[in-house]
């Protein structure tokens, strides 16, 4: 049973993961596709919104004689987080609450 | 999707995007150039089957692209118009109250000759009315007395009692006639004339009306 993911849920994962490491494409791709199933294609999108609206910020680093693009969390990024993180914390408290309270006492099952 | 290199997976993705903004394409065409360099050649297979065909890539990019672009253009214009808007109001109450002040020589004598006229009119009708209810008046107080005194005027003379009653009940006839008009005039008339008026008055509101079997219905 697969949920899907709604791009501000996808957008909170990325900011999120750059919270503690920059990261380039390929890694950020790997990284969120062990925790979500998410196409490599999906990702470009969600990064140049995200840098587009401020919350990412890139700068390249040479590796290998050739060119890396690397992204970074902003200052706005990080309160952006910050407000997914408790918009999230609701939501799945909610979430959790209607899935767990389904059940009923054991004299039913 | 036969098998592609990854050269030719690119110059196809290339071709797909042709036509997008130069500063996009740029950024696009690294992201994927980076992505393979990264996965590194073992995976450029899975790379390509992962990320879809060329077409199918390029449609999703553009898309994302467009969308944006979009937006912002339309937000652009919605900005400009609520400027123009704003600015054009401004101007258009400055214009009037300045147009108004210079047009008042003119248009306040205007003004007061309309209402003279208007008035005159109306004094006119009301002078006919007065003209024609005094006529009637005067043919019953001159032909009913007059009856009167032709009989008197029968002891005198046949002729001129017959001539004498002949004029006064000519007299008494027109005047009947005359105020049978008048109130024939006055009771269609006169209703006509106040259903055109609210007619015209009413031209710009659309009120919902009775009609004979009783339903509503909106006079356009």
């Amino acid at each position: 049973m697969k949920f899907q993911l709604g791009s501000s849920l996808l957008d909170a994962c990325v900011l999120s993961i750059l919270r503690n490491d920059d990261a380039y494409g390929y890694k950020l791709t790997q990284e969120v596709k062990t925790v979500i199933e998410v196409s490599e294609s999906t990702l470009y999108p969600v990064l140049r919104r995200l840098t587009k609206d401020g919350y990412l910020e890139t700068y390249d680093k040479q590796f290998e004689g050739r060119n890396r693009r690397y992204y970074t969390l902003t200052e706005q990024g990080k309160k952006q987080y910050q407000l997914y993180y408790d918009a999230w914390k609701e939501f799945s408290t909610r979430i959790s609450n209607i899935m767990e309270g389904g059940h009923t006492n054991g004299e039913y099952d | 999707m036969e098998n592609m290199t990854k050269q030719q997976y690119i110059t196809k993705l290339s071709f797909y995007l042709r036509g997008m903004e130069e500063s996009e394409y740029e950024d696009v065409m690294n992201y994927i150039q980076e992505y393979f360099e990264d996965a590194g050649i073992e995976n450029e297979q899975s790379v390509m089957e992962e990320l879809g065909s060329p077409q199918k890539l390029a449609a999703t990019l553009r898309a994302e692209a467009t969308i944006k672009s979009a937006n912002n253009k339309r937000e652009e214009a919605e900005s400009n118009l609520q400027q123009e808007k704003q600015k054009n109001s401004t101007l258009k109450t400055i214009l009037i109250i300045v147009l108004g002040i210079f047009a008042l020589p003119i248009a306040l004598p205007l003004a007061i000759a309309m209402i003279a006229v208007i008035f005159a009119l109306f004094a006119v009708l009301v002078s006919m009315v007065i003209v024609v209810v005094v006529m009637i008046v005067a043919l019953f107080i001159v032909g009913i007395p007059n009856v009167v005194h032709s009989i008197s005027l029968f002891s005198v003379s046949f002729a001129d009692g017959l001539v004498a009653l002949g004029a006064s009940l000519m007299m008494i006839g027109a005047g009947l006639l005359m105020a049978l008009i008048v109130v024939a005039i006055i009771s269609k008339f006169i209703p006509w004339m106040v259903r055109q008026l609210t007619k015209f008055f009413n031209r710009h509101n659309s009120r919902p009306h009775l009609n004979k079997e009783g339903h509503i219905y909106d006079e356009k």
